[in-house]
């Protein structure tokens, strides 16, 4: 398993669970780019899909793929920072007591300094999510769940941003 | 896996009645007199050349032309439907090119196939797992060999709730066992004309409509102001005249067009309603799937625009009735609604009367006395009801024979053996005095329906 491979399987995971074994094959496509990264974001125009229809169904993976390619900037600071550590132990405090259901999950309550850089972060992948209508809750957590996962990491992480980052046509073929 | 289910009913449970509307459909084709003059007129403008057209009464005639487009709405969709039926070809390629559905690789799980070739194991896999605007439907490859396209929903949906994602599968297995993909399903030409009929009623009728009524009322409002009176005494006629005349005629034209456009479209709805009704019950009769198959159904969107809703009434029944149907499967009413739905819908071709009877008066009008319209009305009823009469009788001897040659209909297009077969269809046999009682009830219809053309005579 490559790094790509590595990185779709660990965020899907944490993100879409049902979506892990078809998580290699779509970040091949996001990164191939044209009519294969066009298939990921299809929507579906007509009333019902064959007999059955899942309320306009959209992959989640994708659109977490295409908000940290917006959001990579910021991302590529963030990990690249001297104070990740403190990043990450705010935002497991945060999903502990989320999971432990003691309060609400926002991360906004933190100081400026210094979790500004990782508040805006959320803001902008969390906007991303809710702009593909997925609640602002789950919009929170699901980035809460990657931004620990990436700062796990944060080295290859970088990469992983990196290389996601990067305009299709310029992508090396695999 | 579910639990099978040990009464097997309901396996093959509707007839084909799509198949049937369109032997039904090709009977009126060709011998409805008024189809014959509308494409006569379409092709060779006999209407323009009428001298009614032609007495300067619009400046637009060739719109009249336009307008007998909504006369030939009948062969029209025979004609989509009869090429959906012989070019599945065709139909495989475009929807392959447009899906850019491949042959499975390692990324589809093979318990996905495995339970796939469990229920049918000619149907080819094809899949764009990157597409998420679909979830599966089944295509033809020929007239005996279907494929089933998968896409990532499906998969995501293996993982989270195996049981509704086997229930999507079995519906969709269902289409092919019952050979409705030849006609309806994804790509089916007879289901794209259906879901074009609103814009093209809004184009081929009520724009014309409008047009020729706009362009008559500035005609005559031209020559009022001609004959030298002045527009303030001429304007109030006019007025008058558009209140009292113009907009109720042209609205009566246009209520007229609009019924006789619904009683074409509205038996080939019921039959492509049906379609899905069966292909539900087949997924009930398979196993313990009534759950898994209403809670798929909950999640259907309900917040779709009025075009979206449309296509799908077209395609789909609405999701209250298939939901109804689904949990009380064993409802009585439901199994008479499901047998009885089709013939009884004929009654819709009844709504081709009131815009038949207004038209002929208008053509008429100085030869009816109020005795005549009303004995005009019988006669046009009468002639109305002779046909659906054969489409009862029709009726009456399918559901008779339904439960004895379903079997045999479903090997038709489904590669396995009649013995297999017969022993699926095993519930169908088993509920032949429903049938029995259903094929009185059409008979008595059609008893009906022949009494009254007769009298009407």
């Amino acid at each position: 398993m490559d790094m790509l491979d590595m990185w779709a399987v660990k965020i899907a995971e944490v993100a879409a669970p049902n979506e892990v074994p078809l998580a290699p094959l779509t970040i091949r496509a996001y990164i191939n780019g044209g009519e294969e990264r066009a298939d990921l974001f299809r929507s579906n125009k007509k009333g019902t899909a064959g007999g059955f229809d899942f309320g306009g169904f959209q992959a989640v993976f994708p659109l977490i793929l295409q908000a940290l390619t917006i959001a990579s900037p910021i991302l590529t600071s963030i990990l690249s920072s001297v104070v990740s550590d403190l990043f990450l132990t705010a935002l497991k405090n945060r999903l502990s007591k989320h999971d432990n259901q003691q309060d609400s999950t926002t991360i906004n309550t933190l100081a400026d300094d210094p979790y500004k850089p990782l508040k805006y972060c959320i803001a902008i992948l969390s906007k991303e999510l809710q702009d593909a209508k997925i609640p602002r809750k789950q919009a929170d957590l699901i980035v809460y769940r990657i931004l620990v996962q990436l700062l796990e990491e944060p080295e290859s992480a970088n990469l992983f941003i990196q290389r996601i980052s990067e305009p299709p046509h310029a992508t090396k073929k695999h | 896996m579910q639990q099978k289910n040990t009464e097997g009913q309901r396996a093959s449970f509707l007839p084909p009645w799509i198949w049937c509307w369109i032997i039904f459909s090709l009977v009126i084709s060709f011998s409805d007199i008024n189809i014959r003059r509308a494409l006569i007129d379409l092709l060779f403008g006999t209407y323009v050349a009428n001298p009614t057209a032609s007495e300067g009464l619009t400046h637009f005639p060739f719109l009249f032309r336009i307008l007998d487009i909504t006369d030939l709405w009948p062969p029209l969709l025979l004609a989509a439907g009869l090429f959906t039926i012989f070019t599945p070809r065709l139909r495989a390629r475009c929807l392959e090119k447009t899906y850019r559905l491949q042959v499975p690789d390692d990324k589809l799980p093979t318990s996905i196939i495995d339970f796939i070739y469990q229920y049918d194991r000619n149907l080819e896999i094809k899949v764009n797992l990157l597409r998420s605007d679909e979830i599966a439907f089944i295509y033809p490859l020929g007239y005996r060999q279907s494929a089933i396209a998968l896409f990532a929903p499906l998969v995501f949906l293996w993982q989270g709730n195996r049981p509704e994602a086997e229930a999507i599968l079995l519906h969709e297995i269902a289409h092919q066992q019952h050979g409705d993909i030849l006609i309806a399903g994804e790509g089916s030409y007879l289901e794209k004309t259906l879901n074009w009929w609103l814009p093209l009623f809004l184009f081929t009728c009520f724009i014309p409509l409008l047009i020729l009524w706009a362009d008559q009322s500035i005609t005559f409002l031209h020559s009022s102001l001609q004959s030298g009176l002045p527009l303030s005494r001429s304007l109030p006629h006019e007025l008058i005249d558009l209140l009292t005349l113009f907009i109720p005629g042209w609205f009566f034209i246009l209520i007229g067009e609009f019924l006789q456009t619904a009683s074409i479209f509205l038996l080939p709805l019921i039959g492509f309603w049906c379609i899905e009704w069966n292909a539900d019950q087949y997924v009930l009769s398979v196993g313990d799937y009534s759950s898994s198959l209403s809670r798929i159904l909950t999640r259907i969107r309900s917040s779709l625009s009025w075009r979206q809703w449309l296509q799908a009434r077209i395609a789909h029944p609405p999701i209250k009735l298939r939901q109804w149907l689904v949990n009380d499967s064993k409802n009585s009413i439901g199994i008479y609604l499901l047998l009885l739905s089709f013939p009884l819908a004929a009654f819709t071709l009844l709504l081709y009367v009131p815009p038949t009877v207004y038209t002929d008066y208008l053509h008429d009008q100085y030869y009816y006395g109020h005795t005549d319209i009303l004995g005009h009305i019988a006669v046009v009823t009468g002639s109305v009801l002779v046909i659906t009469a054969v489409l009862w009788s029709v009726s009456t001897l399918i559901l008779l024979f339904w439960p004895f040659v379903s079997s045999y209909w479903s090997q038709f297009f489904h590669h396995e053996s009649v013995h297999q077969s017969s022993q699926r269809e095993r519930g169908v046999w088993e509920r032949h005095k429903v049938y029995l009682l259903c094929a009185c009830v059409t008979a008595m219809l059609s008893i009906w329906g022949y009494s009254l053309y007769w009298l009407t005579r």
